[in-house]
């Protein structure tokens, strides 16, 4: 009896576990209307919609999304188009890589919602004049609502709400869909504890400290990017230690950063998140990775002092 | 084939692993601040802290460069950063080993011929004294991870010390750093225009002059007080030395201060009777370790016993071997009697 009571439990374990993995928490749906609808961006759905984002429509500055469209597919890889090479593009909606529109909805985040009207010619919230807008790839958000826009489905119209704080991880595994698609080109080859380049640095460190997951090389981000920096300096009188490091940004929702330090590089390593604060805003060093600068004031001046970045799955 | 019914439920949880086990934290390496008091007169500094790691890297290949006459090898790394776009000009790098049989490792990197290179080749040149291996087989370092970090050097020393250093023409009224080679010392001094450093009897600017990690150096500063402030990474390897037979100046490689045995200073019995560290109850036979006090501005004398384990101050009966005088801010000298290019002190952490 006790061993068929065993033998369920954990055959209930393992399927609840592979059924987690595979289709993705199903919380949040799409609240459609006939022409327009609202997007949540926890919406499992979310990725594979997004597959269609860009439906071509070269030849005109609107455009429609078919969901149903094979080649959307091959669109959706190039989702992110990096573009790391420049602060800000232009997007011309003619043009055929029209791809990069996924990621042009976030230069609309002074407001916590916005509409985009499929229809119009000239939609006026993406910042367009005429048939190309620039977009700032410094945007932090820029790439969260990337896995949305393609939410439009069969209605001419649909709302964005850019309060949404939850990243998109329809696989459940810890890591946003939008990095996992970067990277890898689909959601669940691997997840959070995977290291696929080798390098010793899991997924979600590589997530969470903003390197890159197939490369072993920890500073392709730019040098110095995984480097935790660390400064000491006096400030008005008061001693101040600093400590940068980099992240992912959509990390920024995502993990719980906290700050460890110790006056001997043995330990004991001291919890002090609370005595931190972060000075001004993150630094972007490409499109998808910033640097974070936080600042603690001691009470006088150290002989030596160490401190750590950890980071936690929220 | 069928499966014993009993093997099923372990078959259940085995799949359900993957999902249970993901880990959720990370943390990022140790960094950290070492500020240290440069009185005025005598004093040792050490320079355990790396400013940063250039690039940080899997070797996919290593070939002997083919260059007659010269231990010079090519180093493929498995990055997508070149090597030659991580060097910054004018300054001077070593590449250390900081996993598997050769962790600890640092040798020293041809920046001009890196330059000249194939894209994606890093070469390092075996017959640089600072290299702490100078015979390695090709091939002997694939699949080590290694980080590409950059030398300490005069100019770089300078540049960590608060209020700023004053120069002068006369070596004898100038801020100057005295580096230990074998039993006699060298003297540089900063000039008059704040900038270059000059030994006696030669016109050559040292500022670029390399002071590798496992040598620490005297400062002697005329000029006042100041703080020797150093802010980065903390070594999470091992600490290679490839020491020599004699006197020679050394450091530990760590930022806390570390005792005898922390840093290797036994005798092995299992290690080659001529590599090792020669103990002897009388101090002269004995090999030992020298660390300056800059408020007596002489050495502290200590010597390894007969046992091969107990380390006394010379004069003392006191064991001083868990004792941690090895401390990050002085200069400390060891005299061996045996060479050991091996010498490695464990991360102490």
């Amino acid at each position: 009896m006790r061993r068929k009571a065993t033998w369920g439990i954990l055959g209930l374990l393992a399927l609840g576990s592979l059924w987690a993995y595979y289709m993705g928490d199903q919380t949040g749906r799409v609240a459609e209307n006939a022409t327009a609808f609202t997007i949540d961006t926890r919406d499992p759905d979310s990725v594979v919609l997004a597959q269609s984002i860009a439906q071509g429509e070269e030849s005109s500055s609107s455009f429609v999304i078919d969901t149903r469209d094979p080649d959307s597919v091959v669109l959706a890889q190039s989702i992110a188009q990096g573009e790391e090479s420049t602060t800000s593009f232009v997007i011309d909606t003619r043009d055929p890589d029209s791809v990069v529109l996924a990621t042009s909805t976030a230069v609309v985040e002074e407001s916590a919602s916005f509409t985009i009207d499929t229809r119009s010619a000239d939609p006026p919230t993406w910042g367009e004049t005429s048939n190309a807008f620039t977009i700032d790839t410094r945007e932090a958000d820029a790439v969260v609502l990337a896995l949305s826009i393609a939410q439009v489905e069969e209605s001419p119209s649909f709302t964005i709400d850019t309060r949404d704080p939850l990243p998109l991880d329809s696989d459940n595994d810890g890591i946003h869909d939008f990095w996992e698609q970067m990277y890898f080109g689909n959601i669940f080859t691997y997840n959070l504890s995977s290291d696929p380049d080798g390098d010793g640095l899991s997924n979600f460190a590589e997530f969470a400290f903003g390197t890159n997951p197939t490369e072993y090389d920890d500073v392709a981000n730019g040098p110095s990017s995984i480097n935790v920096a660390i400064r000491l300096d006096q400030v008005g009188g008061v001693w101040v230690v600093s400590l940068s490091y980099p992240r992912h940004v959509l990390a920024a929702n995502s993990v719980t950063y906290t700050f460890e330090t110790a006056s001997s590089i043995a330990g004991p390593w001291t919890n002090t998140t609370a005595s931190w604060v972060e000075v001004g805003n993150p630094v972007t060093l490409n499109g998808y990775v910033e640097r974070v600068t936080v600042a603690m004031p001691l009470p006088s001046k150290p002989t030596q002092i160490y401190a750590r970045v950890q980071a936690t799955r929220k | 084939m069928k499966l014993p019914k009993s093997a099923i439920p372990w078959l259940l949880l085995c799949l359900s692993l993957p999902v249970l086990l993901a880990q959720g934290t990370a943390t990022s390496r140790a960094v950290g601040v070492l500020s240290t008091d440069v009185p005025t007169g005598l004093s040792g500094a050490q320079f355990p802290i790396i400013p940063t790691d250039s690039l940080i890297s899997l070797v996919a290949g290593h070939a002997d460069a083919g260059i007659a006459g010269k231990r010079v090898h090519n180093i493929v790394l498995m990055s997508s950063s070149t090597p030659a776009s991580a060097l910054a000009i004018g300054v001077s790098y070593y590449l250390e080993v900081t996993n598997g049989a050769l962790e600890g490792e640092r040798l020293e990197v041809d920046e001009v011929r890196t330059a000249a290179a194939t894209p994606g080749v890093l070469v390092i040149d075996l017959d640089d004294a600072n290299s702490t291996l100078q015979n390695m087989a090709a091939g002997s370092l694939v699949g080590m991870k290694v980080a590409l970090r950059p030398h300490m050097t005069l100019a770089r020393l300078q540049a960590r010390i608060t209020p700023a250093l004053v120069g002068n023409n006369t070596a004898a009224l100038a801020d100057s750093v005295l580096v230990f080679t074998s039993a006699s010392s060298v003297t540089y001094y900063l000039r008059s225009d704040g900038l270059t450093w000059r030994k006696a009897g030669s016109t050559t600017d040292f500022a670029g002059m390399v002071i590798p990690p496992d040598q620490s150096v005297m400062l002697q500063m005329r000029s006042g007080a100041k703080e020797l402030r150093q802010e980065g990474m903390i070594r999470a390897n091992a600490f290679r030395m490839n020491i020599k037979a004699g006197v020679q100046s050394a450091a530990t490689g760590f930022p806390d201060s570390i005792s005898p045995i922390e840093f290797g200073a036994t005798t092995n019995l299992i290690a080659p009777q001529l590599t090792t560290w020669v103990g002897n109850n009388q101090q002269s036979l004995a090999d030992g370790i020298m660390v300056f006090d800059p408020s007596k501005g002489s050495f502290v004398t200590y010597y390894l016993r007969g046992d091969g384990v107990t380390w006394r101050a010379s004069g003392s009966t006191v064991d001083l071997s868990a004792s941690k005088f090895l401390k990050p801010d002085s200069i400390i000298l060891i005299k061996r009697r045996n060479p050991d290019d091996k010498g490695l002190v464990p991360r102490p952490y």
